[in-house]
């Protein structure tokens, strides 16, 4: 019977297909996350500027 | 109004930061959504129902992330290129944001393309990196990436800097034929380009399939990212303009 374990270490090298796609959800959330305090910081520099 | 008169309206009102973003406000959501759903079918099905190499067995399912990635760092300096040509011919500003905007996501694939391949590259070459020519010519591309991305921050003054990484994109492209047939021109351990216009997949449909999907995702993500950058990018260099100020009056409520 297939287990859940099985399916992830698939035939044995199922720990490079998952660091592979860590690595992609990296600098996914590296991108995002540049954009998202880019504008953190617009919105406060204009907050201090409007204050 | 005739086609060219509407084609001609549409694209000044796409060269100008504020009706570009204002186009971006309707769609960035969309196509980010869009580039959820489309990966998220592609790679679980690529890595869950994919049938597995009967030579490599399951590693080779990196392929549903290492093309795509690759596909796209050739491409993003294309594009940059393009858009690099036409900030330096017709002086359109949002142009240049573009270039500033994509050398990071270009950056970011490239690196994905150069660390994936390592990892799938251990197991079948027996070894993490070889000097070969695909993978050299790939890590100068990395290179070009990194230095747009450099000499964009070197200087204070946007408009010389525009132009500096505009030229430096249309130059970098050289790398890209070479890159393309570097697996045909010299002796490689990479194996030959996975996507051909010209001739048949190489591989069984049940891999293909889900590999286009993710190579379809893959470029709907990389213009999602691309639009939240250009985004910022806008509101930075036209924050002293009354509708971004207005913009922001917004946001902060």
């Amino acid at each position: 019977m297939t287990t859940f374990l099985d399916i992830i270490l698939m035939d044995g090298y199922g720990y490079h297909v998952w660091s592979v796609l860590l690595i992609f959800l990296i600098l996914l959330f590296i991108n995002i996350f540049w954009v998202s305090q880019r504008l953190k910081k617009l919105l406060s520099d204009h907050k201090d500027l409007v204050d | 109004m005739n086609r060219s008169n509407v084609f001609i309206a549409w694209s000044m009102k796409m060269g100008s930061p504020p009706g570009f973003f204002n186009w971006s406000t309707k769609w960035c959501f969309f196509i980010g959504l869009l580039s959820f759903l489309v990966l998220t079918v592609g790679l679980f099905w690529g890595i869950f129902y994919a049938p597995t190499d009967y030579k490599q067995g399951d590693v080779y399912r990196i392929i549903f992330m290492h093309v795509p990635a690759a596909i796209l760092s050739q491409s993003i300096l294309l594009l940059m290129a393009s858009f690099g040509f036409i900030l330096i011919v017709w002086r359109a500003k949002i142009a240049g944001m573009f270039v500033r905007a994509a050398a990071p996501v270009g950056a970011s694939f490239t690196l994905l393309a150069l660390l994936s391949g390592s990892i799938w590259g251990h197991p079948t070459w027996g070894t993490w990196w070889v000097w070969d020519a695909r993978l050299t010519s790939t890590l100068l591309l990395f290179f070009i990436y990194t230095a747009i991305i450099g000499l964009y921050s070197s200087t204070d003054n946007k408009i010389t800097a525009d132009r500096s990484i505009s030229l430096l994109s249309i130059v970098g492209i050289a790398i890209i034929p070479i890159i393309k047939k570097s697996v045909d021109w010299w002796q490689t351990l990479h194996q030959p380009s996975t996507f051909s216009l010209t001739s048949s997949p190489s591989m069984s449909y049940e891999m293909y399939l889900p590999l286009a999907i993710c190579v379809v995702g893959f470029y709907l993500l990389f213009i999602y990212i691309l639009l939240l950058r250009l985004r910022v990018e806008i509101l930075y260099r036209e924050r002293d303009t009354s509708w971004v100020k207005d913009y922001l009056n917004q946001r902060i409520g």
